[in-house]
């Protein structure tokens, strides 16, 4: 091929265009061949001798994950995250997730809108304690429409947020929704 | 032999016209580009008006600026061409203008139905059954005003541009009618004859060959007229031509799965989609050396003509998208790109670079011709243009892929705890606002070229004389079917033959025989792929759990498909970590066998909605619905309040529910009193809210998008839907 004299004219002429009889640029045959010997094997690879394919490699990746993943994320309960009531720098923190990520469906003051009123002293889900609060935080009610936060937040995000859900207690919202579930004093 | 010589006209009224339209539709097509660019950053500019909503409008950006900008400039550049190479006049005057009228006439209908929510919601398929027809009726009059024109030619061979044009005329329809399919149930309403899997895959059979045959081959054929003769120079190889020419036509088609990888299409389907876009980079290279090669020795020319400049660029840019297709199609690639604003990216450079900048080139190459003016108005304000359009593309790219790159990035993040880093979807959403606002901006530098474009168009008709008349030419008539001028094929085997590709020069003079071929490669290609695809049953696998929508929910799935919710979320779960982890359960061929049409989605604006059935409560998605920063202060999805206020239309319940059933859904009882049955579930619906402390919204539109929503993806978790 590189013997052949380039720009060759060749007698067509279409509305005063012609065209050379130009050879195949050699890189350009070459790697044209290559996609289809590399497109050849891929498919025998995977689709005749059957390697694994897309789902496979899921299902592995899936098993390595589980494996490794923590079972349930550690977050302070009881006293310790009563305690945390008192932190203002926590309750400021949580206070900022709670108007982002929950107000949406129970009010920046907690007085309940898709979701019960938070304010008051009826439970629906549990007896209001640390414990049961933080538990509906993380596990959520799904079928009711309550998110289960324990995979979107960090343990100090849960912490922080549930902390301030507790000092909500007591308070008097703007526009309460009437009370839901059973009465804890 | 004595050769008569004949004197006729080309036609350049109807080329006017074509060039005229080609301005004046880009214009109006990239302002809604812009108009949407800017939504995206700002989305208040829906201004609670439903036909401006992104969903509606999106579909009229992309048809307005593939159907009428590029559909006008290939149809000029093909009328102006063909009569020159054929050394003809378009066989009937009166096919022209049907063609160039029908056409507008079809742009007119899709502006005015795509805005009111009238859409197939297949990607640029989306017009109308009507309109369809439309389409498909004035395709074959340009068929046969072409191929007309082709039997009474008087050039003996069939130049490489004709043989572009030829692929497109025929493959074009034979994609058009296919994806089309559809059972007509209301005026404006129909279902696609495909469901599921199979529904998707023909349309990115048809979507993926739009960009193929409407964007892609009567652009090289342009570029091989008027590239050289604006160069004045001989196109660089001719037996390249031949090759790439084939070896598009053949391999272009298989590539359509590539859209589709990691989704519950068949895995041997998309791997046939991944490798024949590799084999398919060549090819298209091919097209771009013989385009920049044939500019050896003119360099020089290049930098003083705006014109040449616009070539230029427009090839290079060809060269970079048909580069990156391929790359995008490897699937380890695409599970980055997919779903993100890199596959955007792709396209506007090849849109905005390629289809663009060659559509400009050609206008201003014909201007002068056109207008017997002898030069553009203003040569400054061609300069300006490019320039203009050059640094619009660069902003409009840079920015958009570093979009599509982020994006990307931060959905598969994992923190070290294993938790999903940026869980929140809108956290990704923010990230993209700066970048968004640098892509609005090159799309104005761009469209502000354009306008430059029209200013210009209009000096120089002005500058034209009174009257035009149309060109003369002669040539001699052809006489006999010149076989003598074949080369001789005597002392060359069959291997040599073949090899020396000379067997070609006959097939040039047959354009019968040239055209059966082209229809073959590109149908045997197809039925490869689609015959497969519908008869084998373990494509998708049965899921007995899963049943047909309500008539309630099927009305609220037509909502969605009018809204356009498709243009930014889609209803695909990836079989990979981080989409099970952030959507839940990855999404089964077997849970779309009632989805007429599809509604996989292509762009990841929102989240996947496919497991959103029972995420929230039906309160949620009314505040959701009516505001949606209401409940997620961040958002950039526009408002749908007429939801909560347009009444169900019940009487049309019953003829969709019927369409279906022609087409083979069960529903059993409820067929007779569809009805009825819609308006309990609507009832139902209506009640639930109002327990949950909302607004009673009986019978009202949203109750039955609700519907849709709490059903989706639900199906393969419960033991039946009759308890629902
Ligand atoms: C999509 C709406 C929604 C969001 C967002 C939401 N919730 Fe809820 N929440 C609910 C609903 C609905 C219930 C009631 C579930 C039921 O009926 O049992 C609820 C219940 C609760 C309860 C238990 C109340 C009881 O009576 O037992 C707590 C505590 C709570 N949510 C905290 C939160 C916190 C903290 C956040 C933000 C991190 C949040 N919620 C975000 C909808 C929501
Ligand atoms: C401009 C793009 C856009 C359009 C059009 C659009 N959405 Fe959205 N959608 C978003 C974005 C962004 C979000 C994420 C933020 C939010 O929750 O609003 C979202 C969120 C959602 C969600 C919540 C998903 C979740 O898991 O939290 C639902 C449900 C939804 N959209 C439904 C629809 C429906 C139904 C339509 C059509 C009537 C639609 N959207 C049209 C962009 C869009």
């Amino acid at each position: 091929m590189s013997k052949e004299i380039l720009d060759q004219l060749l007698d067509h002429d279409y509305d005063g265009i012609k065209e050379y009889d130009n050879p195949l640029p050699g890189w350009w045959k070459f790697l044209w061949y290559a996609s289809m010997v590399f497109s050849a094997i891929y498919f025998v690879w995977f689709h005749i001798l059957g390697k694994p394919g897309v789902l496979d490699s899921y299902e592995s990746d899936m098993a390595a994950f589980e494996a490794s993943k923590p079972k349930s994320v550690q977050t302070l309960g009881g006293d310790a995250l009563f305690a945390l009531t008192s932190d203002s720098e926590r309750v400021g923190a949580g206070r900022e997730i709670f108007v982002s990520k929950c107000a949406a469906c129970h009010t920046n003051d907690g007085g309940g809108l898709i979701g019960p009123n938070l304010c008051d002293n009826y439970w629906k889900n549990s007896d209001g304690s640390p414990d049961g609060v933080m538990h509906t935080i993380k596990k959520g009610v799904i079928e009711k429409g309550m998110i289960a936060w324990e995979p979107l937040l960090t343990a100090e995000e849960l912490e922080n947020v549930a902390a301030f859900v507790l000092t909500l207690r007591g308070t008097t919202p703007e526009n309460p929704k009437a009370p839901e579930g059973d009465l804890y004093e | 032999m004595e050769q008569r010589i004949e004197r006729f006209r080309y036609d350049d009224a109807v080329v006017r016209l074509f060039t005229g339209a080609t301005v004046i539709w880009g214009i109006v097509g990239m302002l809604v580009g812009v108009i949407i660019a800017f939504q995206l950053f700002m989305p208040q500019l829906s201004f609670n008006l439903p036909w401006l909503t992104f969903g509606r409008l999106r579909p009229l950006h992309t048809n307005a600026v593939i159907f009428a900008f590029a559909g006008n400039a290939i149809f000029a550049g093909m009328y102006y061409s063909t009569q020159r190479l054929l050394k003809a006049r378009m066989f009937s005057d009166l096919l022209s203008k049907i063609h160039f009228w029908g056409w507008q006439l079809i742009i007119v209908s899709a502006a005015i139905t795509l805005p009111l929510g009238i859409t197939q919601s297949k990607e640029y398929a989306e017009l109308e059954w009507p309109i369809d027809i439309a389409v498909a009726l004035i395709w074959v009059v340009f068929a046969i005003n072409f191929f007309g024109t082709m039997a009474k030619r008087r050039e003996r061979h069939l130049y490489v541009a004709i043989w572009f044009y030829i692929a497109t005329i025929i493959a074009i329809a034979i994609l058009y009618i296919f994806n089309n399919l559809a059972l007509p149930a209301l005026m404006f309403k129909s279902y696609s004859l495909y469901a599921g899997v199979q529904d998707a895959f023909m349309q990115w059979w048809y979507g993926h060959n739009a960009v193929a045959f409407f964007l892609t081959t009567p652009f090289l054929g342009l570029m091989y007229y008027f590239l050289p003769k604006a160069a004045d120079r001989p196109v660089y190889s001719y037996k390249l031509s031949i090759l790439h020419f084939w070896s598009l036509v053949f391999i272009y088609i298989w590539a359509g799965p590539h859209h589709l990888h990691y989704t519950a299409l068949p895995e041997w389907a998309s791997t046939l989609g991944m490798l024949f876009s590799l084999m398919l980079w060549m090819p298209s290279w091919g097209g771009m050396i013989n385009g920049l090669l044939t500019l050896r020795g003119r360099w020089d020319r290049v930098a003083a003509d705006p014109v040449l400049k616009f070539f230029v660029v427009a090839v290079t840019f060809y060269g970079m998208s048909t580069f990156e297709g391929p790359m995008l199609s490897i699937k380890s690639v695409n599970s980055l790109s997919h779903y993100t604003d890199w596959t955007i990216a792709h396209v506007h450079s090849g849109a905005l670079g390629w289809n663009g900048f060659l559509a400009f080139g050609m206008v201003y190459w014909l201007l002068p011709r056109l207008y017997k003016t002898g030069k553009v108005w203003s040569h400054k304000m061609m300069e300006l243009h490019f320039w203009l359009g050059t640094v619009g593309i660069l902003l409009y790219i840079v920015a958009i892929y570093s979009a599509g790159v982020t994006q990307g990035l931060m959905w598969r993040a994992f923190d070290a705890t294993g938790r999903l880093a940026y869980p929140d979807f809108v956290e990704t959403v923010m990230q993209l606002m700066p970048m968004y606002m640098v892509r609005a901006l090159g799309g104005i530098l761009y469209i502000t070229g354009a306008i430059l474009a029209g200013v210009n168009m209009i000096m120089t008709m002005r500058m034209a004389p009174a009257k035009l008349e149309d060109p003369e030419a002669e040539a001699p008539a052809l006489i006999g079917d010149g076989s003598e001028l074949d080369p001789p094929r005597e002392g060359r085997g069959a291997i040599a033959w073949t090899t020396s590709l000379a067997w070609h020069r006959i097939w040039e003079r047959k354009g019968v025989l040239f055209t059966v071929w082209v229809a073959i490669s590109v149908a045997t290609a197809s039925l490869f792929e689609i015959i497969p695809t519908f008869l084998i049953k373990s494509n998708v696998p049965t899921i007995a759990s899963v049943k047909p929508y309500t008539p309630l929910e099927n009305y609220g799935r037509d909502l969605y498909v009018a809204e356009g919710c498709y243009n930014c979320h889609s209803q695909m779960i990836r079989p990979m970590r981080h989409e099970t982890e952030r959507y839940g359960e990855y999404s089964k061929p077997g849970e779309f066998v009632y989805d007429r049409p599809f509604q996989w989605g292509s762009r990841r604006i929102g989240p996947d909605l496919h497991r959103i059935g029972g995420k929230y409560p039906h309160l949620w998605h009314v505040r959701h619905m009516e505001e949606p920063r209401s409940t997620t202060p961040q958002s950039i999805m526009p408002p749908y309040p007429w939801l909560a206020e347009n009444d169900i239309d019940y009487e049309t319940i019953q003829p969709r529910i019927d369409a279906l059933l022609m087409l083979g859904v069960p529903y059993g009882d409820v067929v007779n009193n569809a009805e009825q049955v819609a308006r309990d579930q609507a009832k139902q619906i209506a009640d639930e809210i109002v327990a949950q402390g909302g607004p009673d919204l009986a019978d009202k539109d949203i109750v039955a998008l609700i519907a849709y929503l709490q059903r989706l993806g639900t199906d393969i978790h419960s033991g039946d839907t009759a308890g629902r």
